[in-house]
């Protein structure tokens, strides 16, 4: 070898020593270090005992070939340290030569660590969106349950209001009936015109309450359809004339049509509108009259109501519309609500309401309603109540711990009819259910000791085939997953939903009687 | 000196829980800190089987979702198959089914044990029972949790069993 190669050898060496801090050992048969190179403290072996690394090499010789050199670049030596071992066999001794991965281990280390770490939080980030998601999903099934709710409250007040229209009516009639005979006594008629008024003025509350039903919903559809305007003028002259004539008041219904065809509106809207703005004129006038026009040209509609009341004063022109608002017309005990919805309506019609009024002498009020397109008929919102649970003589497993909710169960279970078996042990579960497999089973996810769906996931792999519904506290959507992963049929979330588990329970019997 | 030596092979994704089912097993520990394997950890405990003592090597490989070259050249000679499974993200379980298949290439048929590991967070599942039944249909399939220790000796034990008999 030339000089400078030697040179450059030793320089390489020393190089590499310095990088690698190598340290050789001989050894015999494995088992005894016979002599060391290099400094060994550097992987932490004091004292002269290889022990430990003898063991390592010992380890990874296992299912190897002893034989033949071998070399693991990489390897924990514990504490996080990393070495490369290289084993090279030769008589009458091994040698084992023990270098220091550190540079390229920590790095690695580093790296991996920070990768895999990242890696998981971006599953867990991944879990969440998920999660936000199926939160979301559930918001908006909440918010159509709860438009159910509002349609559910619709209905209410719709028959409500309706339902109190009929016996109203018959109040007023009957009290119309007695007034000739109660005439005389001026105490008996004072007491019949409260009752006329207070009759009059409920109808048109009940008339509001319907409106604001149906306004509930945004997009409640106006039912429009021909009708008869004659009628329609009776049936406001027949509502309001007991209330006019309990105050002394003149009241005229008139109606005029130039056209050659019935008008086509939704009569039960139109009703309420003059309902409202008649009630109001009786309700405001101390004397004198309320005169009621409508006039129907083919194209449209227009309702005036006069009266000779106490006015609204200009500062509250621009509010009578407002939703309760009550300084507009002292002395006035309404809901407030009456000339807003008229508003309402009107716009929804596509009409116009005006008005013109002095204090002291009185008010007109002016509706202007173009003709409406007749409506499709509308299918009418029908009752889904759920047929009553058959009692079937099924056997239900309750796994629960909780003495108050299995007790709840067990009682509900009861109600209709069955009669389950309570059990809080999950080996004696397992053993039950292998002897007398039950239809249903309900399992609590927090039972003290295991996890209902540790339970689950038990049952399906001893082959249980039957229904099981899980319930737990902790209602988001990593359980629910679970508990599908599990094998439950049905997750529900404690408070438990009594309807919405016996339909549960409906659904996953087996519908054999 | 006779006794007999059997190296097995732990495998699996990152962070499912090789390495702490490792030290469940062999120290009886646990510890919730993540340290990331690098390279490998080789650890050894007895057991016995059938009254007969074995050392069981066991090698606690980086967690990868594939068979890269350095494990490629670590599971050579192994005796048997550990695939570890973290039970609450179905991709390791792939992960697992994929390194099964690829050191197949690598090893003649040894004794391979599926451990669905973390069974302490049930409540986090994503791996099925229907997924753990078709699995025990081809290897033997244990639920384990480093942290209780639940079913981390029956499955070192059942894959200890495998390997004495195959000898
Ligand atoms: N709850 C729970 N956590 C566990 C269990 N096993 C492991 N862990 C945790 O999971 C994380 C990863 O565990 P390791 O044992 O380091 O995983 P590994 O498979 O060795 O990971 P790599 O070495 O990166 O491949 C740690 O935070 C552990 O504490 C378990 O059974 N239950
Ligand atoms: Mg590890």
């Amino acid at each position: 070898m030339s000089k400078r190669a030697e040179l450059a050898q030793t320089a390489l060496m020393r190089f590499l020593t310095e990088r690698a801090k190598p340290v050789i050992l001989t050894v015999y048969r494995q088992r005894q270090v016979i002599e060391v190179e290099g400094d060994p403290a550097v992987y932490g072996f004091r004292n002269g005992d290889f022990s430990a690394v003898l063991e390592l090499v010992r380890n990874l010789l296992v299912g190897g070939d002893a034989s033949r050199p071998s070399v693991w670049p990489l390897v924990d030596i514990g504490n996080r340290r990393h070495t490369g071992i290289l084993w090279v066999p030769d008589t009458p001794n091994d040698f084992i030569i023990i270098t220091d991965a550190e540079l390229c281990g920590e790095e690695l280390s580093e790296r991996q660590q920070a990768a895999n770490e990242l890696a998981l939080v971006n599953i867990e980030k991944s879990k969440t969106i998920r999660e936000l998601k199926l939160v979301r999903d559930e918001l908006q099934a909440k918010t159509t349950a709860l438009t159910e709710t509002h349609r559910f409250q619709r209905r209410l007040v719709d028959t409500l209001s309706h339902d109190l229209r009929t016996p109203l009516t018959s109040i007023s009639g009957y009290a119309a009936l007695l007034e000739p005979h109660l005439a005389e006594n001026p105490v008996t008629m004072r007491a019949l015109n409260a009752i006329q008024r207070n009759a009059t003025y409920l109808k048109t509350l009940a008339e509001n309450l319907l409106h604001l039903a149906a306004a509930d919903n945004n997009n409640a559809p106006l039912q429009s359809h021909p009708f008869a305007l004659d009628q329609l003028a009776d049936d406001i002259e027949s509502i309001m004339r007991p209330m006019a004539d309990s105050k002394r008041l003149r009241l005229s219904v008139d109606w005029q049509s130039t056209a050659q065809k019935m008008p086509v509106f939704d009569d039960l809207r139109l009703r309420q509108i003059l309902l409202n703005l008649v009630s109001n004129a009786v309700r405001y006038t101390r004397e004198g009259r309320v005169d009621v026009e409508l006039m129907y040209d083919g194209e449209q509609l227009i309702a005036r109501v006069t009266d000779t009341g106490i006015g609204i004063a200009p500062e509250f022109h621009d509010s009578i519309f407002e939703p309760l608002n009550r300084g507009a017309q002292q002395g006035c005990e309404g809901a407030g609500l009456g000339l807003s919805i008229v508003r309402q309506l009107v716009e929804k019609m596509g009409g116009k309401i005006t008005f013109q009024s002095a204090v002291g002498i009185g008010t007109r009020f002016q509706v202007l309603v173009p003709e409406q397109t007749p409506s499709e008929n509308v299918p009418p919102v029908t009752d889904r109540a759920e047929p009553p649970l058959r009692i079937r003589s099924e056997r239900v497993v309750i796994v629960d711990d909780d003495p108050d909710v299995a007790e709840m169960l067990v009682w509900s279970l009861h109600e209709v009819g069955f009669v389950p078996r309570l059990m809080h042990d999950p080996d004696a579960v397992y053993q039950h259910v292998a002897e007398q497999p039950p239809g249903l089973m309900i399992i609590d996810v927090d039972l003290g000791m295991r996890s209902g769906l540790a339970v689950t996931q038990e049952l399906r792999l001893r082959g249980y085939t039957g229904s099981i519904i899980v319930f737990s506290g902790a209602n988001n959507t990593n359980t629910r997953q679970a508990a599908k992963a599990a094998g439950a049929d049905a997750f529900l979330a404690k408070p438990l939903d009594m309807p919405k588990f016996l339909s549960w329970m409906k659904r996953l019997l087996p519908s054999s009687d | 000196m006779s006794e007999l030596a059997r190296k097995i092979c732990l495998m699996g994704d990152f962070g499912v829980g090789k390495s702490s089912l490792v030290a469940r097993f062999v120290r009886n520990t646990f510890s919730e800190k993540y340290l990331t394997t690098v390279g490998v950890k080789v650890d050894s405990k007895e057991v016995t089987v059938d009254r007969r003592n074995v050392k069981l090597v066991v090698w606690d490989l980086a967690g990868k979702a594939e068979l890269d070259s350095l494990n490629k050249s670590y599971i050579r000679g192994a005796h048997g198959l550990m695939l570890v499974v973290d039970g609450t993200r179905e991709a390791s379980l792939r992960a697992a089914l994929y390194l099964w298949m690829q050191s197949q290439k690598q090893l003649a048929q040894v004794p391979v044990v599926m451990l669905i590991n973390k069974l302490d967070l049930i409540d986090k599942w994503e791996v099925s029972s229907a997924d753990i039944v078709r699995l025990s249909e081809s290897v033997p399939t244990f639920r384990t949790s480093a942290l209780s220790g639940e079913g981390v000796e029956a499955a070192f034990a059942a894959l200890a069993k495998r390997l004495v008999e195959s000898v």
